[in-house]
């Protein structure tokens, strides 16, 4: 691993992030930087309390102003520094945003300790029976839905 | 077990996903989330269409439900896909507190269209530097600090 002076010097900025919309009371205390070619591309923090919205974490956030400010959704290249280790939902947007690398500086068990729940939700991928999650998920096959994937494999566009 | 209710509802995130398919939104995934019979919220993959990767239909019916609501919780609530949901849109359905996914096409499906979820979901129970995105742990003091800061505030909100 290679961490120099800029990458530290972004990874203290997404924590002051954290601090800052903490203390504004919008969610619990994460920030994200997001960089591209030494270059801040954008910033994201926990604004769940804020705007309601359950999926509006740090590194989510910083990755869909990100791909604002691009006009596209490849961040290939692109390191992604985060006050706590990302959760499986922005870990997955990550992977479906090209993110290339991560550093972070809380870890999932101290989430735990502040009541953050994700490393138990990671616990729930260990589950190979998706009916026996914490979320039940029912497999309800259906004729309709087959079709839809069939129009799409045959879309010319 | 799903009852005649649930295949409504599925049918209503299968027909979203065909139509908004056809209409160029973004790739065949529709979502309804439903509480007492009462539909919060629907959601549609808008990944091409709003330049967003994070616009699957699950994540956007959640934010629209939440949004409609007033509120970061869908408890009790069910979520209808089209397709089983990725790996992001599973997690969060965890963080919208919702109580049950009932779904019709499957990763493997989603995969034979080009729609590959299964190598997200392989990554996922990887230690964070093992991973296909390299991830380094890099505690700092004020990191920690910032934690602390939470616990010890007085008006914090529980959830
Ligand atoms: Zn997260
Ligand atoms: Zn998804």
């Amino acid at each position: 691993m290679s961490f120099d002076s800029k990458d530290r010097g972004f990874l203290k900025r997404a924590v002051d992030i954290a601090f800052e919309h903490m203390r504004s009371g919008e969610g619990r205390p994460f920030g994200a930087v997001l960089v591209l070619n030494g270059k801040p591309l954008a910033e994201g923090w926990n604004s769940v309390f804020a705007s309601k919205d359950p999926t509006a974490h740090a590194e989510l956030m910083a990755i869909r102003r990100a791909c604002k400010v691009l006009g596209h959704g490849d961040l290939s290249g692109s390191v992604l520094y985060a006050s706590g280790e990302p959760c499986p939902m922005c870990l997955g947007a990550m992977f479906l945003a090209g993110v290339s690398r991560c550093y972070y500086a809380t870890t999932r068990q101290e989430a735990s300790r502040i009541g953050a729940q994700t490393e138990a939700i990671y616990a729930e991928y260990l589950k190979e029976n998706p009916e026996e999650r914490a979320i039940p998920c029912i497999h309800a096959p259906m004729a309709e839905a087959s079709a839809a994937f069939d129009e799409w494999l045959a879309k010319a566009d | 077990m799903t009852t005649q209710d649930d295949l409504l509802h599925l049918a209503r995130a299968v027909a979203l996903s065909r139509e908004r398919m056809e209409a160029n939104l973004g790739g065949p995934f529709g979502a309804v989330i439903v509480r007492e019979g009462r539909v919060l919220g629907e959601g549609w993959n808008e990944v091409t269409s709003s330049n967003d990767p994070t616009a699957h239909a699950e994540v956007t019916a959640i934010r629209k439900a939440c949004g409609a609501l007033g509120d970061f919780s869908l408890a009790g609530a069910t979520l209808y896909t089209s397709c089983e949901p990725c790996p992001m849109c599973l997690a969060s359905a965890y963080w919208a507190r919702i109580s049950r996914i009932v779904y019709a096409n499957t990763r493997d499906e989603a995969a034979a269209i080009g729609f590959d979820d299964a190598f997200i979901y392989d990554e996922m129970p990887k230690p964070p530097g093992e991973r296909a995105i390299p991830m380094d742990h890099v505690p700092t003091p004020e990191a920690a600090a910032a934690f602390a800061a939470w616990m010890a505030k007085p008006d914090k909100i529980e959830y």
